[in-house]
């Protein structure tokens, strides 16, 4: 598919500081599309680039097919949703989302009829001559992306749209983000430090880190196959070995030695060569507790029960086994666990299986 | 129940300092009595000798020529340095004009007199309106550019980059976005401004020349010469004037969107 919207090698510093380290992605027409990575990974940055706030020191912006990067931010068909609304305060609800339309010259009555669709979308239609901040923050952030969506933009940026709502607030607008882009259909970009949130809207995601991009993927993709350390531990939680590569067997796989827990068969995704250190990174929830030894041919080595934390939906374990301290996510369900749950100091065996593990080289791709 | 009246008697004294002489000033620009003190009557003749008086008049005209001359330049000059100021609050030079815009708000008015009237002089430039319009825009910059700071340091610069994300040019965004949020900071500033400058003795006194006469030099001078009852009831109108335009000024300040 041909990307709708593209950054090239897009390089920024601010003054010594080097923000964005070549950038380059391409956005599909309809996507969401999510920039994920902690404070300060330059994901705000790359946003501002995009809808022209800032320009690069070198690279190029392009949408649909023209270069835009020379473009000022109110000759691009692109708008933003920042990240504290910056709604006008002192204009209604209806006059902020009237704001665009009129901009570009529209007559009143056709621009009443669009404002009062976006209100329709919004669900703010009571809200109509509220001025700004006499509604709540779940109204502010819908009355910001009626204000952009109102203006067809080819191109939405939603800059931490949540950042400032709580959990219960947020986790509903997600669901109402979700709702307006499948009513509207405009691509989107999501810049976003909060993991979950990326994971439940976007249709990609770009993680991010110290200014480079570390891996672009469908949040399956970058789940349950991190390409680098920091991906691996930043979506989710997760255990890392230090192991080496040895014996390569048929197919994908090779032997693993995980120092001082044994060899076992792993996914090698990376097609390492033998003898390559790695970082093994195996995920929590990817491990089940045993009372003996499975006889299967899932990969198990033996360890003590240390801590339980129980959570409700599930269980956290923690276990020992030589140098290795590892973390086990369990649910409590009877069809998935056959045998009496351990407790602190039980000698357990923790099985996983071959495909559950991403052996990851170690020295990053980048 | 004490300390409530002892609070309510405090109050009371308090306020009587504070007005007593202005009460005093109001009653006896009303007393026809020449030399006040006693009262002898109601009357309105001083009121109507002020308006017969013809340099009485012309120092009101210069005061309010002189004010709207001070005020419009100052506000121009001090809102632009709050922008410049907010913008770049970071850098040295700012930090060196912030002390410099500082400065005359410390400055005794006797000094600042003295310095300007020595510059005019060795400028060779004659006193008159000019030289105290000149004066009165230097130390009205500095209160218009703290009244439009403080303005500044509550607005939201993710405005501007909204209204232009929405298409907005330059000339929109200063008309929709910056004025209307600014506006009222900026009037107040101009309030303040005009009222200093009504007020002025000190600095007007010294750059002053022929023709310039200004309200308060003019109270100053009939002290020597004319009828004191006059002098209430010139007090009278020109406090009247200074507190409608304070209080318009604080109106603006405090008034929220």
């Amino acid at each position: 598919m041909q990307d709708f919207f593209e950054l090239k090698n897009i390089v920024k510093s601010f003054g010594e500081n080097r923000v964005v380290k070549g950038a380059n992605f391409g956005v599909r027409c309809g996507e969401v599309f999510s920039l994920l990575g902690p404070s300060g990974c330059g994901k705000t940055t790359i946003l501002r680039i995009a809808g022209g706030f800032e320009d690069p020191d070198s690279g190029s912006v392009h949408l649909d097919g023209k270069d835009i990067t020379d473009m000022p931010p109110n000759k691009r068909k692109i708008n933003t949703v920042f990240q504290n609304y910056a709604l006008f305060p002192h204009m209604t609800v209806y006059d902020n989302i009237a704001f665009g339309p009129r901009t570009a010259g529209m007559e009143e009555k056709k621009v009443a009829e669009m404002v009062d669709e976006m209100l329709k979308m919004i669900r703010l239609e009571a809200h109509a001559a509220s001025k700004p901040d006499t509604i709540s923050g779940g109204q502010k952030q819908r009355v910001a992306i009626a204000r952009a969506l109102i203006n067809q933009p080819k191109l939405l940026l939603l800059d931490e749209p949540l950042a400032a709502l709580d959990l219960k607030l947020r986790q509903y607008m997600l669901l109402e983000l979700d709702r307006i882009h499948d009513e509207v259909g405009t691509t989107f970009i999501y810049v976003t430090h909060d993991q979950s949130e990326a994971m439940s809207l976007s249709d990609r995601i770009a993680v991010m880190n110290n200014g480079v991009i570390e891996q672009i993927g469908t949040p399956a993709e970058i789940y349950e196959n991190p390409r680098t350390k920091f991906v691996a531990s930043f979506i989710g939680d997760t255990n890392f070995f230090n192991a080496k590569v040895g014996e390569l067997l048929d197919g994908e796989y090779c032997k693993v030695d995980m120092f001082g827990l044994g060899e076992f068969p792993s996914y090698n995704e990376h097609k390492l060569n033998a003898g390559a250190k790695v970082t093994v990174s195996i995920r929590p929830e990817k491990f089940r507790i045993f009372d003996k030894k499975p006889e299967t041919d899932l990969n198990s080595f033996e360890a003590e029960v240390i801590d339980i934390v129980y959570q409700g939906a599930q269980t956290r374990y923690w276990v020992k086994a030589k140098d290795h301290r590892i973390n086990i996510v369990t649910q409590h369900n009877r069809c998935y666990l056959d045998y009496k749950q351990p407790t602190w100091g039980d000698k357990v065996w923790v099985a996983w299986h071959r495909d559950d593990v991403t052996t990851l080289p170690e020295e990053s791709p980048h | 129940m004490k300390s409530r009246y002892t609070s309510l008697l405090v109050t009371l004294l308090v306020l009587a300092f504070m007005y007593m002489p202005i009460v005093m000033l109001v009653s006896q620009s009303f007393n026809a009595s020449r030399y006040g003190g006693k009262w002898t009557g109601f009357s309105l003749k001083w009121y109507e000798a002020l308006f017969n008086d013809y340099s009485v008049i012309n120092a009101a005209t210069n005061t309010i020529v002189i004010g709207l001359a001070a005020t419009l330049f100052a506000t121009i000059i001090g809102a632009c340095a709050a922008w410049t100021l907010n913008k770049y609050k970071r850098s040295k030079l700012q930090t060196l004009h912030y002390g410099l815009v500082y400065a005359p708000l410390v400055v005794p008015d006797v000094l600042m007199g003295i310095s300007l009237l020595l510059m005019f002089v060795s400028m060779k430039v004659d006193l008159g309106l000019t030289t105290v319009i000149l004066a009165h825009i230097t130390f009205c910059v500095s209160f218009v550019t703290f009244t439009v700071l403080a303005r500044l340091q509550d607005f939201d610069f993710n405005l501007i980059q909204a209204a232009e994300d929405l298409g907005a040019g330059n000339a929109r965004i200063f008309l929709k976005i910056i004025l209307p949020l600014l506006g009222p900071g900026i009037a107040a500033g101009a309030m303040m401004a005009f009222t200093l400058s009504m007020d002025d003795f000190v600095v007007t006194f010294f750059v002053g020349g022929p023709g310039s006469t200004t309200l308060p030099v003019k109270v100053y001078s009939m002290m020597k010469h004319g009828p004191p009852a006059i002098i209430n009831a010139l007090s009278v109108i020109f406090m009247a004037l200074t507190f409608t335009v304070a209080i318009a000024g604080q109106f603006l300040t405090r008034k929220k969107f």
